[in-house]
This record gives C-alpha cells, sequence and structure tokens, in this order.
C-alpha cells in the first residue's frame, strides 16, 4: 500500500496523529524488566564513624565501635567521655526499594592520620550488625535508606596524640 | 503535499529512533556499582601523670594535748588546740602536685580517700585530712582545664595530734585521682 494511502486509511480510524507515540511504546514493552526498575545506587557516609576520645598509656591496645555506638577499649587504651563524641557510623544507600544489594568495604582496612604523619589502623569493619562483617546483603525498605557500621581502631604503643580523621570506602551493587 | 506527510512520517520515526537509544542506554547505566565514602574521627589525649612535687609539710610543732595543725594551699599553717607552732627550720610548706596531661580537656581530680597517716616507724601515726585540692575552698574534689602541660596544682591539709602524741618525725603518703572528663 503506497504511504499516502496507508495514512488516508489509518486516518479513518484515528491513528494518525498517534503513529509516533505507538511506535515509541511498543519496544517499551519489551525491554527487560531489570532495566527498567533499577534506580541508580548512592552511597554516602551521613554521620561519621567516630571513636571519641581516648588515652593510651603505652602498651598499645584498640577502642572497639559496635554498629549501636557502644565502644569496648582493650589493652592500654582507656575510654574518656570527653564531650561524648562517639559513634557508630552511619552510611545511606539509594536506590530501588525491593532489591538485593550487596554492599561491601573496598578494603579490610583503612587509615586515620592526626595530619603529623602518625596514623592509625581501623579494620574490623561491621556493616549493618556487630555479626555482619565487611560484606552484606541489604534490601532497601525505602529509598534511601541508613545503616550503622562499627569497626576498630589500633593504637599502638605510645601512639602521638592528637586528633585523627579519615575515610572509608563502600561499594554498592544489585545482586 | 504527499511528499511533505511523507517527510513528517520520516522525521516522526527518527524521533522514536532516538527515543529507543537513550530508554535502552540510560538503565544501564544506572545499574553501575557505587561506591561512597564515610568520614572516620577519633581523638587521642596524652595519658595524665601526676606527681608530688614539693612535700606537704605540717612543720615543727609541739603539743600538750589534742590539736590540730592546718597547712592552706599557700603554704601558711594554722596550729589548733593544745597545738603550738615551732620554727624548727621553718619546713613548712603546702603540697604541690605537678599534672601532665592536654590542655583544655576538663580533669577531675580528687583525693583517693578523705583521711591518709603518717608515721614514725614506730607504730605511732596521725591522721592527715580534710585536703583542699587548688584552693582553700577546693576541698578533696576539683575540676581543672590545663592551660600549659605541665601544670601545678597547690594542696592543704590538717594534721590530727593526739592528746599524748609520741614525739618524732612522721612521714606518709596521700594519692591524688585525676580522669578526664
Amino acid at each position: 500500500m503506497p504511504l499516502s494511502a496507508f495514512k488516508r486509511t489509518a486516518k479513518k480510524f484515528g491513528f494518525s496523529k498517534h503513529l509516533g507515540v505507538l511506535a515509541a511504546v511498543i519496544p517499551l514493552s519489551v525491554m527487560p524488566q531489570s532495566a527498567k526498575a533499577a534506580l541508580s545506587i548512592v552511597v554516602s557516609g551521613t554521620v561519621d564513624l567516630n571513636f571519641g576520645t581516648m588515652t593510651e598509656t603505652g602498651g598499645g591496645g584498640t577502642m572497639v565501635v559496635d554498629t549501636t555506638g557502644a565502644r569496648t577499649p582493650t589493652g592500654a587504651v582507656t575510654a574518656v567521655a570527653g564531650g561524648g563524641l562517639a559513634s557508630q557510623g552511619i552510611f545511606s544507600v539509594s536506590g530501588s526499594t525491593g532489591l538485593a544489594i550487596d554492599v561491601s568495604m573496598t578494603a579490610a582496612a583503612f587509615t586515620v592520620s592526626n595530619g603529623g604523619g602518625a596514623t592509625m589502623v581501623v579494620n574490623n569493619f561491621n556493616l549493618v550488625t556487630n555479626a555482619g562483617g565487611a560484606t552484606r546483603t541489604i534490601t532497601l525498605a525505602a529509598n534511601p535508606s541508613t545503616f550503622p557500621l562499627g569497626a576498630t581502631l589500633n593504637v599502638g604503643a605510645g601512639q602521638a596524640a592528637g586528633t585523627y580523621i579519615g575515610n572509608y570506602t563502600i561499594n554498592a551493587n544489585y545482586q | 503535499m504527499d511528499n511533505t506527510k511523507n517527510g513528517k512520517i520520516v522525521s516522526r520515526a527518527l524521533l522514536v529512533g532516538t527515543a529507543l537509544v537513550s530508554l535502552t542506554a540510560v538503565p544501564v547505566s544506572e545499574v553501575q556499582a557505587a561506591s561512597g565514602t564515610g568520614a572516620m574521627s577519633a581523638i587521642l589525649l596524652t595519658p595524665i601523670t601526676v606527681s608530688g612535687t614539693q612535700v606537704l609539710h605540717f612543720g615543727s610543732m609541739t603539743a600538750t594535748n589534742t590539736g590540730t595543725m592546718l597547712i592552706d594551699t599557700t603554704g601558711a599553717r594554722t596550729p589548733g588546740g593544745a597545738v603550738s607552732a615551732v620554727a624548727g627550720g621553718n619546713l613548712e610548706q603546702a603540697g604541690v602536685l605537678s599534672i601532665s596531661a592536654a590542655t583544655g580537656v576538663a580533669i577531675d581530680l580528687s583525693m583517693a580517700a578523705t583521711s591518709f597517716t603518717v608515721t614514725d616507724g614506730g607504730g605511732n601515726t596521725m591522721v592527715v585530712n580534710n585536703f583542699n585540692l587548688r584552693t582553700n575552698a577546693g576541698g578533696t574534689a576539683e575540676t581543672i582545664t590545663l592551660v600549659a602541660s605541665p601544670t601545678t596544682v597547690p594542696l592543704g591539709a590538717t594534721l590530727n595530734v593526739g592528746a599524748a602524741q609520741v614525739t618524732g618525725t612522721y612521714t606518709g603518703t596521700y594519692t591524688v585521682n585525676a580522669n578526664y572528663q
């Protein structure tokens, strides 16, 4: 059928102005379900993982902050209230709800530094729960959702006093 | 006219094609992995050390009966009851503590007990109590914040002399606790 004849026929049924729309809608229906559903994932730390204030009296030790924010010193490390700064870390994940997402620390250990060359290692990360470990599968109930994390700060014997800061990185992927 | 209409159809088809390309491309990029960073922090304070750098000395005295000898935080002494001060080399002085710690952080100082004893080494003792830390109104617990480290803090106390206290040289130690708040 010549195009002009096709359009005349189509116009009888009121389709001529909607041909383009119909053509666009049909291919959408064959797109993969997963591609339609997934929103891009965004991960960001919203509350600092803060080990608070402490002292170390010579033998070295650790300070554990769990996912509830409770902290436990070991060895020669003693917790000092110091303004009540200690807190578990909180990270926010944005993405599609109801889909399994793998979150994982990008490394087993990160460092904090006092800016003067002294560092401390932070390891034994626990994501979401105290038994969570460094890799965890989550499902967002809401977008965004927040999750806690805890870790262990390793304080050396004779560690230089100061304020230590650093960053950790989390990866997130749909399963 | 047909050519014109034909041209419109072609342009619509192009638009559809363009839309399809973008529709299929966007979800692919959205599914890509994401990573994010969070901050960590910790404050490590210099451990507190407290040491007595000057002996709390009640000096020389006599007693005809029960009495007391008070040394205040300036080193001035005041006998009470049946006790009389004797110059005896003018050894009396307030005690002085040296405290090393982080500056700018509140520190609680407190006597580890309300009273301590001094002894002559022969079984005779006297009780020292009513400690005052830093000032004569300081009492046995005081909160300080160091501006410099180390900082010295004076202390005074009261020596209690018995009714028939044996003469001699009495010595002893006291203990002060210090903790960051």
